[in-house]
């Protein structure tokens, strides 16, 4: 029993000698990882920065951030998947296919054995794009609150399991 | 024994710092090995703990915040902060400020930044940007990493 804990602990070792090793090279070398980086570093700053203009009261005049703040979580996130996905895969995810993104990853956690838990941030962030952008009913407190939170554990979370695309001064 | 405010600043560079970085980890009063026989007031290691770090001393005024910047200056962080609380300028520190001279090493880019420690209604402590830091070409990526493994943060983002 001891025998397989400490293979097992071997194995997951290397497994992460192996990612890191496999995309420290990519993000070196590719201005294409920085780039989406911050694209969505881009993106986080306004969700985040719109989220403290939103009016605690709604009074007439006043306009509500709330879509536009879950929208660009939205957008965040894709463009952070990109980064991770073209430092992993020199490739990044379809443009008009978002949710081939998220399949992307959820293999590449699971061929890698990378713990997936944050992807389901992503997931839930990709199934509201439409009700952010076009729906015609309200976003409600609770759904934009949930959004910016959303892309926050999707962050911790790439930066947990990807901590090499951290790495290198932002693109000016 | 340290000034009480100096202390309370902690938490207002902690939010400034939340405010312009992308999901730091956040530590108060701690060893950075970067920063070797001190303890830095508040660190805040960058992208979930893995990113740049950003090191700050607090003073209650600028003329001691100053007086930290030779340390700051051998740290090994990309980005270093005094803070102190505003109006605390006298003469000479004000000088320091307005030539920035003190701020830059010789020979190597970066810049210390500066943050002003503000007192709003209900006493409640606020921090703005005065200057910002410029990154010094001192990577700590390894630092950044054993460390954010082996010590909890004050604030930091959850992933689940």
């Amino acid at each position: 029993m001891e025998d397989e804990t400490h293979n097992s602990v071997l194995t997951d070792r290397f497994t992460r000698h192996l990612i890191v090793a496999m995309y420290q090279k990519s993000i070196e070398q590719s201005s294409e990882v920085r780039h989406f980086r911050a694209r969505a570093d881009s993106f986080f700053a306004a969700a985040r920065d719109l989220s403290e203009l939103e009016p605690t009261e709604e009074a007439s005049g006043t306009h509500s951030y709330r879509p536009a703040v879950g929208l660009l979580a939205v957008h965040c996130c894709i463009a952070l998947a990109d980064a991770v996905l073209v430092a992993t895969e020199g490739e990044r995810g379809k443009r008009q296919d978002h949710a081939e993104a998220a399949r992307r990853l959820d293999s590449l956690c699971t061929v890698h054995k990378i713990d997936r838990r944050g992807l389901k941030h992503f997931k839930w962030l990709l199934r509201n794009k439409n009700r952010f952008a076009y729906d015609n009913s309200r976003v409600e407190p609770a759904e934009f609150v949930d959004a910016k939170i959303k892309m926050e554990q999707f962050y911790a979370w790439v930066y947990e399991q990807f901590p090499k695309l951290a790495e290198g001064a932002d693109d000016a | 024994m340290r000034d009480r405010d100096e202390l309370r600043a902690r938490e207002a560079v902690a939010h400034f710092l939340i405010r312009r970085l992308m999901v730091p980890r956040i530590y108060f009063e701690v060893e950075w090995p970067g920063l070797p026989r001190r303890r830095v007031d508040v660190l805040a290691l960058d992208r979930n703990g893995v990113g740049d770090a950003h090191i700050v001393e607090i003073r209650r005024s600028a003329r001691h915040a100053l007086d930290s910047v030779p340390y700051l200056l051998e740290a090994r962080s990309p980005y270093r902060w005094i803070a102190f609380f505003r109006g605390t300028e006298d003469e000479q520190s004000l000088g320091s400020l307005v030539s920035q001279t003190p701020l830059y090493r010789d020979g190597q880019a970066g810049r210390i930044g500066v943050i002003e420690i503000v007192t709003m209604a209900f006493d409640d402590l606020g921090a703005n940007l005065r200057l910002a830091a410029e990154r010094f070409p001192t990577p700590t990526y390894e630092l950044a990493r054993d460390f954010s493994r082996s010590h909890q943060a004050v604030h930091q983002f959850g992933s689940d």
